[in-house]
């Protein structure tokens, strides 16, 4: 009478660990034959529909009937943020050149903060946004979320991107979705609390400060909510091995890392092996590492590279090799299966955070990964470089917990030692009472870089 | 039946037909969960068309039929 | 092709009466045989009144079905499974998308809904929409805090299904709500009527902008009667220089009554997906003539998870005469009048509150907010209404107050004292107002 009764019977489960085993178990070689089709397929697409696109290829002298290889590929100019802010000042307000379908035809709008500049504004068709809530359903699926959750979204729905797809995502896969716009932190943990939610998804440093309003203004164990999962997404934190491990512990649960951008869409994900880092989806995007200094491809793991990405079937404002600005470096394969690759340690920073100090190669994800893995400190810390006369200095700000306030001697003494050996470098350590280092709500920024602002 | 008739037929038989391809397709291919999800998706949007279309045909037949 | 019809779905929307009714009654026989076989809870009620679904067979049998109300859901979900217990109807991990009611009124109730159910909400909400003239070349901004109620979630599926462009305006204050429609150009939004009247506020004294530069064209009202009643519909439409449209919904029951832009003084009832019965305050007999004040039972044909079945809405109606628009879905007459604990005999007088915000908001002397109250004095009742003069009006107080006077006798048959307040000093609302207080209750 209502539900559709199956035809012959007997339905197979749905119980598979990949989302779509077809391509994330798909022959490297054969994962290689489909990206470069694909890639060939949004190339044509945007130099075709957009402005902003054709002109940057007309002035590289470039045709989509010249890239035929991967070496080809290299010379595609690179897009970054400036360019979609110059095409969107243009008509038709408000995405400009950069639009590749007739302006009705865009349903979902989106933009990024504009915390480094003029938002860049994202429209997405119909089919764009079952594009998203695809790609994180293959990040969802693989942490291990199915139509028996219960999930909540403690985040305010705006016009970030933010969890919006997760939310999509969510109710595709058939969990059970509790949105939690507008309450405030202590108020959704109650309500996850009284509704026996199992799993959350929220960034790094979110989820910490709700297990402290919890814990010190709620007087509840995180542990006590019964999380299997947690998805964490919006700022590198979950995959830093000490990060992900206070996280864990003080919620009892299982913490997975999510990549993904305004321009670009969900790409990385962390599968339930929880191997050195997330999986990038490699059938819906082209990522590619390049040398921060020759520019040239790296395709072995351990070196740091700076991520261009290619999204492959996003048709209204397309990214083709995007410059996401992000560091990261390949890892070994994963036990899970999946030939998709593993960005080791996820993004470990902004490409300007990345930077030489002292000559040596620094990123800050090394510093949390020093300062979480000592139970003595608290959760935050800032870390500065600046320079004193010549030479780069480097200045880590941390707090001990209030009942260990005793133990900075030995503390002082390890954190030293732990960042010397994390980073070959030696750092100035500042102790502050706790609770004087700014906190953050939702998206931390510990890392300054004064040398700069001194130019 | 008048070419009208005919016409509205015609409308609610390629529903059903749309609706049964789905679950065909998800009996071959359900133990991919991406084409279990996206079926479940797809049957959602066929029950509508349902509402909308064809149960007036189904429910409540009769010889004459006058439509917008 | 399609996108010229004025219906979003022709087929029904003009279906003739006769063949409504019989869909009605096949419908409404469907969903009483899936509520009794799947839920204990409707299972009990029809049980202890002896009922079976084979017994239904013709609107008189419909009549003998017992309501339900707030309270049956509140108790059956007290039991297993959590939360949703014996009013469930689909096995537990079928349920996606979950809202609740308030709890201003008690225990929240909580309403879940398989993906299915939320298509048809959103397919719901396409009628409305489209109706209004919602199209897929609209930019349509969404000032609501997206959280647990339902309150324009479907509102935001449904933009989406219909085309149009979705900016979701959450977290956002009013002020920057405003800036971003005019930095985006919005041509469209949804809101409460007390909403969409302080957003006109917020823009003019804080932001020192007029509204009716936004190029606002047309604005969905719902979550409280307003719209229908055609001075607050003016001031909206005066405001924002835009067509205003009322729809009526609830969490329990779905969006189930939407006006057209044909503007018939009332909003049309879903009459495909919902059976709307008027049923006399005092006696409970079906109330089908135009005119006459009744209580609204409705049941959801189309909603599986946690359907209502002649659920007891505790909304006041009347049915008008057909509108021009070449619907066969009848018309409530200005909408709702009121909740039935609101509608209430005063000095013997059927008495509802929205009379009262018609003739308060009639008179442009006088701010948007106003109070009212009824209370006892010794034996008998008293109504007294507070008001606010503009600012610029205050000079203005003896000629406003006797035709305030007299269009309220004239409006109500009733007799009022009035008290006029310093602009200002009434309460205001953010979003949904309670302007009635009935103090007569509280002394028993």
């Amino acid at each position: 009478m209502y539900g559709p009764k199956p035809l012959t019977g007997e339905i197979k489960k749905a119980d598979s660990p990949y989302w779509n085993p077809i391509l994330e178990t798909l022959p490297r070689e054969k994962l290689r034959a489909l990206q470069l089709a694909k890639f060939q397929r949004i190339l044509r697409w945007v130099w075709d529909k957009s402005p902003l696109y054709r002109r940057l290829y007309d002035e590289a002298g470039l045709e989509p009937g010249d890239i035929k290889t991967w070496e080809d590929l290299a010379r595609v100019p690179m897009v970054e943020k400036e360019h979609y802010r110059l095409a969107q000042a243009k008509d038709p307000w408000p995405y400009g050149d950069s639009l590749c379908v007739p302006l009705e035809d865009v349903t979902v709008y989106h933009q990024t903060s504009g915390t480094t500049g003029q938002p860049v504004f994202q429209p997405e068709t119909w089919r764009d946004w079952d594009w998203q809530s695809e790609c994180w359903s293959y990040i969802m699926w693989a942490m291990g979320f199915r139509k028996t959750d219960r999930v909540f979204i403690p985040f305010g729905y705006n016009i970030f991107v933010a969890y919006w797809t997760g939310h999509y995502a969510a109710e595709k896969i058939g969990c059970e979705v509790v949105p939690g716009g507008v309450l405030n932190t202590a108020e959704r943990i109650l309500k996850m609390q009284e509704l026996r939610v199992n799993s959350f998804m929220a960034t790094p440093t979110y989820v910490l400060n709700m297990a402290e309003v919890c814990k010190n203004k709620l007087g509840i164990d995180p542990a006590s909510l019964g999380i299997k999962r947690i998805l964490c997404a919006g700022e590198p934190g979950a995959s830093v091995r000490a990060t992900k491990k206070r996280i864990e512990e003080v919620w009892q649960t299982n913490v997975y890392d999510h990549i993904g951008a305004t321009e670009i869409g969900g790409w990385g994900y962390e599968c339930m092996e929880k191997p050195s880092g997330p999986h990038a989806n490699e059938a819906m995007f082209l990522v590619e590492l390049i040398d921060m200094e020759t520019g040239a491809p790296i395709e072995e793991p351990g070196r740091l590279g700076r991520v261009v990405i290619t999204t492959f079937d996003r048709l209204a404002q397309p990214c083709v090799r995007f410059d996401s600005k992000d560091v990261a470096m390949w890892g070994a394969d994963c036990t899970c299966g999946r030939t998709f690759r593993i960005l080791e340690g996820g993004i470990h920073g902004r490409t300007d955070h990345i930077t030489k100090v002292k000559g040596v190669l620094f990123s800050p994800t090394s510093a949390e990964e020093v300062v979480r893995d000592i139970p003595e400190l608290g959760d935050e810390f800032e870390l500065v470089v600046q320079k004193r006369g010549d030479a780069d200095e480097v200045i880590l700000k941390v707090e001990l917990l209030p009942h260990c306030s005793d133990l900075e001697v030995t503390v002082r003494e390890k954190l030293a030692r732990d960042f010397r050996m994390k980073t070959n470098l030696n750092c100035h350590l500042e102790f502050h009472p706790f609770g004087q280092l700014p906190r953050y709500d939702v998206k931390a920024r510990r890392f300054k870089d004064l040398r700069k602002d001194g130019h | 039946m008048s070419d009208r008739q005919s016409e509205d037929a015609a409308v609610v038989q390629t529903i059903l037909k749309i609706k049964e391809e789905v679950l065909k397709l998800r009996e071959m291919a359900g133990h991919l969960p991406c084409v279990d999800r996206n079926c479940e998706r797809l049957l959602s949007s066929v029950a509508m068309l349902e509402l909308d279309v064809v149960d007036v045909w189904t429910l409540c037949p009769d010889q004459s039929r006058e439509s917008a | 092709m399609h996108h010229n019809s004025p219906y979003w779905n022709p087929l029904l929307e003009t279906m003739p009466r006769e063949k409504l009714k019989d869909l009605q009654l096949v419908k409404f026989q469907r969903i009483l045989r899936w509520a009794w076989e799947k839920s204990p809870l409707y299972r009990r009620l029809y049980d202890e009144a002896g009922l079976e679904p084979g017994d239904i067979r013709t609107w008189a049998d419909v009549a003998r079905v017992p309501t339900l109300e707030k309270e049956h859901y509140r108790s059956a979900q007290a039991k297993e499974p959590w939360p949703y217990g014996e009013s469930l109807c689909v096995p537990l991990d079928e349920v996606t998308v979950y809202h609740q009611t308030s709890g201003t009124t008690g225990q929240p109730v909580y309403q879940p809904d398989t993906w299915r159910d939320w298509e048809w909400w959103t397919e719901c909400w396409c009628y409305i929409m489209w109706a209004m003239g919602f199209r897929n070349t609209d930019r349509v901004f969404l000032p609501f805090g997206y959280n647990v109620f339902v309150a324009y979630w479907a509102g935001h599926y449904a933009a989406e299904k219909l085309g149009c462009e979705v900016v979701p305006g959450g977290v956002l204050n009013t002020a920057e709500r405003l800036l971003k429609m005019q930095e985006l150009r919005v041509n469209a939004f949804m809101a409460t009527p007390t909403y969409v009247l302080g957003m006109a506020e917020v823009c003019r004294n804080k932001l020192g902008i007029d509204p009716l530069s936004l190029g606002i064209q047309r604005i969905l009202c719902a979550g409280e009667p307003g719209a229908s009643v055609p001075s607050t519909k003016r001031r909206m439409e005066e405001a924002w220089g835009a067509d205003v449209y009322d729809h009526i919904g609830a969490t329990e029951i779905g969006g189930w009554a939407y006006e057209c832009t044909a503007k018939p003084g009332g909003t049309h009832v879903n009459e495909g997906m919902f059976l709307v019965e008027l049923v006399d305050l005092e006696t409970g007999l079906p109330v089908e003539e135009p005119g006459r004040l009744g209580r609204i039972v409705i049941t959801a044909f189309d909603r599986l998870a946690q359907p209502c079945v002649r659920f007891d809405s505790k909304d006041v109606a009347m049915w008008a005469e057909d509108c021009t628009c070449g619907r066969t879905f009848r018309v409530l007459k200005g909408g709702i009048h009121g909740r039935t604990d609101h509608i209430t005999k005063v000095k013997g007088v059927l008495f509802s509150p929205t009379s009262a915000e018609e003739v308060v908001r009639d008179i442009p002397e006088l701010a948007d907010e106003f109070e009212l109250i009824v209370q006892k004095k010794g034996d008998i009742d008293e109504v007294t209404l507070k008001v606010e003069l503009l600012p610029h009006c205050s000079d203005l107080e003896a000629e406003v107050r006797e035709k305030l006077g007299r269009d309220f006798r004239m409006k109500t048959n009733l007799n009022c004292h009035l008290e006029f307040h310093a602009f200002g000093q009434l309460p205001r609302y953010e979003v949904k107002a309670k302007r009635f207080k009935d103090l007569r209750k509280d002394n028993h």
